[in-house]
């Protein structure tokens, strides 16, 4: 294993990374605003990577082009679930939350199956292929613009949640709901909000991933298992940590992988997962 | 008049029943189970059109009389008073579990007299008790080993085995030795389903049985988004000759990773899977050339045996693209039935496999290269393998030297050339 | 009267904890509500702040019905509740909070000037903004909060025991800046653990006993009766 193996496979690890940030930050912040965990995450990623495929078969548009279409479309997507399914169940037991995401998983995985069969498709693209080098160190342009795409849609969200008005209510509604309430933060349109702007997240990342990955309607758990493992890293629901939880994440996956074997990865990452809960419950980075 | 309506009607549906019973059985039901969707669909679809030519075939559809081909001027299966093929279709998704449900409903509602499939060993290994319980005499390509160590007596490896397709590796690596041509280190990568795993297992236990030593294997998942760490892995590793077992989508990933990484070992051999596969062509444009594989089937091979090119231009006529080693095995597997069926002079399952068992094809008489005939295990004895390399996105048989029609680029040149 | 309650039932869960309560705060007063626990004093902020709707009677805001209102409608109408527990966003920081206090009035130099005018309301505040609220004591977060509630420019100011848990001259300081904000023209309706203190500097009072009113009289009448030093304070003559 020579320094430049290494070096490189941090460099790769980061590129994925980033991604599983992004993705993470999306399942984080529900979590922080609503004590909700969306399992049906990672099924509006791959319906955002279906509507990005489409585009560019249909349309001939280039994949990474599809971002401000994916996201505008996720995030209307976002506000109806929130509005028709979260709604009514918020007021309930934590047990109908659950099932409800759950079964949101399902609707929307095979509905996806049944539309589109279980084939892998996948939009090509010249900027994918493409390699970038620097110092040595190799990166295709696909993976690169997603990187960077994901670094600048989670830059976004927070200079939105540190500096706006609704920003700042929307982390006043996450720490103490009643007092929000008492201060006429009214929860339900910015629920609706978070909702969007979460899935509006996983537009985002759907048509960035969507240049060097396939799409098929099993494709969410590729992205939001390693995701979950991202949020405890990075401390349930603190949106912040979740990114730096995303690049270890991406790190230790392709890192550890190579150093030891690549079949043991997602193990590995597991392996941390589990130890960061059993040493630190809240996360790494937990309040 | 109600009455006398009543009695008419009664009459019309007695003769139409009796009519079905008492019918020669006009045609024969072939159930093709392949993955028609998910992962490989691109392959699934090669496999349905070598079929479904297969069977026009026999049908008397496709002119090759005179060809020595069996099934050449036949019109229906000739025992079975002209009786025509019928194929239905099943669809895999390449998945285990999906493709033993579809053999099963196949089986018990269109009830056909022989079945094939399911291309993916994984699926073959799980539909293979389900033909075995109905009796279904059942013809596959499946390369893993454990297909034909269970003593099935219902199913029948057309195709190669994956002892016999890893076979031809070795005598194209010595070959490769004797034109002066070095390399260092055998590695492999493959996915961790049965067909991956059986051939790494094969292609070690041969290695060991010639005193080469694999110096690293790398089984992975196929469900993943990013390979760097396998690449690298191989890369720092040094592996020069690379053993790959991938199905589509995974292919496409790890062969733009190469690239990326800039890994080009010597040689990259496969038992075929994505780099038959038209989409790993769309998907990987040039990269795909220098890649081996094992080959059964080259529109070159027309030079050899002349009747082949008449019948691939009849099929690049008919689907738009030549016969690759995915339909040509499906072709023969029809080919394969059908001879078994009209020497059992019938469509009952237990005189079908015994035919089967005696079927002793030669080469001239089927599309495959070498002939078809079963040892006691029922693996295609006569199945043999050939080394084509991908040289402008078609393979080309580079080995052995009797049927190359080029020579192999050797090594893979650097991805900073390409 | 500004605020009028009106034979108000209120339920929790399945105890009926306002039991036909009827209390009345003139413009300018300051109103204390005294009583045991569980007596129905918190409730009865919390119907009138629109947390907890009652299940009869009227609240009324001059001649208007504000029951059952939502609490941003009541804030817009002037009714401000600051809660019993500590309420202050902790992450957020001491200016952020303050900004969340305006959150139903569109953002323009006025609030921004109201903020200044809070922040010099409350020193200790002021050289802290950009502060965690975390960092805080008890004291200060109940400063926090009593400003963030003036931001709306109450016409009644509810105060759930805002000295409660906190250290004798830290309640003092708290009493100072109700005395000061009714000399601004604030009305306030206010519960209070500590009964003493409380009537000293409220006009009127309730005692309250299983959610309805026992006792009402002037906030100095009632400290020297003896029912309700025997009830409440401890039997002790007033200091």
């Amino acid at each position: 294993m020579t320094l430049e193996i290494a070096l490189q496979s941090v460099v790769s690890g980061l590129m994925f990374g980033g991604v599983i940030g992004l993705v993470a930050v999306g399942v984080s912040l529900i979590w922080g605003i609503m004590d909700l965990i969306n399992f049906a995450y990672g099924e509006y990623l791959m319906w955002s990577m279906y509507l990005t495929f489409f585009l560019w078969a249909g349309l001939g548009i280039e994949p990474i082009l599809t971002v401000p279409i994916t996201a505008v479309v996720l995030f209307g997507a976002g506000v109806l679930t929130y509005r028709s399914v979260i709604r009514p169940v918020l007021r309930g037991p934590i047990f109908a939350q659950i099932l409800s995401t759950f079964g949101l998983l399902v609707l929307l995985r095979y509905t996806a199956w049944l539309l589109f069969r279980p084939d892998d498709r996948q939009a090509q693209s010249a900027l994918a292929t493409s390699v970038v080098v620097l110092g040595g160190l190799r990166v295709s342009g696909g993976e690169l613009v997603a990187f960077a795409g994901s670094l600048v849609a989670t830059t976004a969200l927070f200079a939105f949640l540190a500096y706006t008005k609704t920003g700042k209510a929307l982390r006043a509604l996450a720490q103490d709901r009643e007092a929000a309430l008492a201060l006429g933060i009214e929860p339900d349109r910015l629920y609706a909000l978070a909702w969007g702007l979460s899935t509006a997240a996983a537009g985002v990342a759907g048509a960035l991933v969507s240049s060097f990955m396939y799409v098929n309607p099993l494709v969410g758990d590729v992205f939001l298992l390693p995701a979950f493992a991202a949020v405890a890293l990075g401390g349930f629901g603190n949106v912040y940590g979740a990114v730096a939880g995303g690049l270890v994440i991406g790190v230790v996956n392709v890192t550890g992988g190579t150093l030891t074997m690549p079949k043991v990865k997602l193990a590995l990452v597991y392996l941390v997962f589990v130890g960061v809960l059993f040493m630190r419950p809240k996360g790494l980075w937990g309040r | 008049m109600n009455r006398r309506l009543l009695v008419a009607l009664a009459i019309v549906a007695l003769a139409v029943i009796s009519g079905t019973v008492l019918a020669q059985p006009k045609e024969v039901v072939i159930g093709v189970i392949v993955p028609l969707t998910g992962p490989a669909p691109g392959t699934g679809q090669d496999c349905k059109l070598g079929a479904e030519f297969g069977a026009d075939l026999i049908n008397g559809g496709v002119k090759a009389e005179g060809s020595g081909l069996l099934g050449a001027g036949w019109n229906g299966i000739p025992s079975l008073g002209g009786a025509k093929l019928k194929l239905v279709f099943a669809d895999s998704q390449g998945s285990p579990e999906v493709g033993r449900a579809e053999a099963e409903r196949l089986i018990t509602t269109v009830k056909p007299s022989g079945t094939m499939g399911a291309w993916h060993s994984g699926v073959t290994v799980a539909i293979a008790p389900v033909i075995e319980r109905y009796r279904i005499p059942h013809t596959t390509i499946s390369t893993a080993t454990e297909l034909t160590q269970r003593g099935f007596q219902y199913l029948f490896r057309v195709g190669v085995n994956a002892h016999q397709g890893g076979e031809v590796l070795f005598q194209y690596l010595d070959w490769i030795g004797q034109q002066g041509k070095k390399w260092n280190k055998l590695g492999q990568l493959h996915e961790d389903t049965a067909a991956g795993v059986n051939f790494a297992n094969a292609v070690e236990e041969m290695a060991k049985a010639r005193g080469i030593s694999v110096a690293l294997r790398v089984p992975y998942s196929r469900e993943q988004a990013n390979m760097d760490s396998e690449i690298l892995k191989l890369k720092s590793a040094g592996i020069d000759v690379l053993v790959q077992t991938s199905y589509t989508s995974d292919g496409i990933i790890i062969r733009k990773t190469m690239r990326k990484l800039d890994y080009a070992p010597a040689l990259i051999f496969s038992q075929g899977g994505f780099d038959d596969d038209p989409k790993f062509y769309e998907a990987v444009g040039d990269d795909a050339n220098f890649g081996s594989k094992r080959q059964l089937w080259s529109p070159a091979l027309s030079s050899t045996k002349p009747i082949l090119k008449a019948v691939n231009d009849e099929f690049k006529r008919r689907n738009g693209r030549d016969i690759n080693d995915n339909s040509v095995r499906y072709i023969t597997m029809i080919q394969v039935l059908a001879d078994a069926m009209n020497r059992a002079k019938s469509v009952e399952s237990q005189a079908i496999q015994k035919a089967l068992v005696a079927t002793d094809l030669k080469a001239e008489q089927v599309l495959l290269v070498h002939g078809v005939k079963f040892d006691a295990k029922h693996d295609n004895v006569l199945g043999k393998a050939m080394v084509a390399q991908i040289q402008e996105r078609q393979p080309k048989i580079v080995f052995p030297p009797e049927a190359a029609v080029t020579k192999p680029v050797w090594p893979i040149p650097a991805w900073s050339t390409r | 009267m500004l605020l009028t309650v009106g034979d108000v039932h209120a339920t929790y869960g399945r105890f009926d904890v306002l039991r036909g309560i009827s209390v009345g705060v003139a413009a300018g007063e300051i109103v204390a509500v005294l009583g045991p626990n569980g007596a129905g004093k918190s409730t009865l902020l919390k119907a009138i702040a629109g947390f907890l709707p009652p299940r009869q009677g009227s609240i009324r805001l001059s001649d208007e019905e504000i029951a059952g209102l939502r609490p941003s409608a009541l804030l817009r109408k002037g009714v401000v509740y600051v809660m019993q527990r500590s309420s202050v966003f902790p992450k957020l920081t001491i200016l952020e909070n303050l900004e969340m206090g305006a959150y139903i009035r569109p953002s323009s130099p006025e609030v921004k000037a109201d903020i200044d005018r809070v922040l010099g309301l409350f020193p200790q505040l002021a050289g802290r903004r950009h502060q965690r609220a975390e960092g805080l004591s008890g004291g200060e977060r109940r400063m926090l909060e009593i400003g963030r509630a003036l931001l709306l420019h109450p016409k009644v100011l509810l105060l759930d025991e805002p000295t409660m848990g906190l250290a004798p001259l830290v309640a003092d300081l708290i009493f100072e800046k109700i005395l000061e904000l009714r000399a601004a023209g604030t009305t306030v309706l206010m519960v209070e653990q500590n009964a003493r203190l409380a009537l000293e500097v409220s006009d009127r009072a309730y005692v309250l006993e299983q959610g309805q009113v026992r006792v009402e009289g002037r906030g100095q009448e009632l400290l020297t009766s003896d029912a309700v030093r025997r009830a409440y304070l401890g039997g002790a003559a007033p200091r």
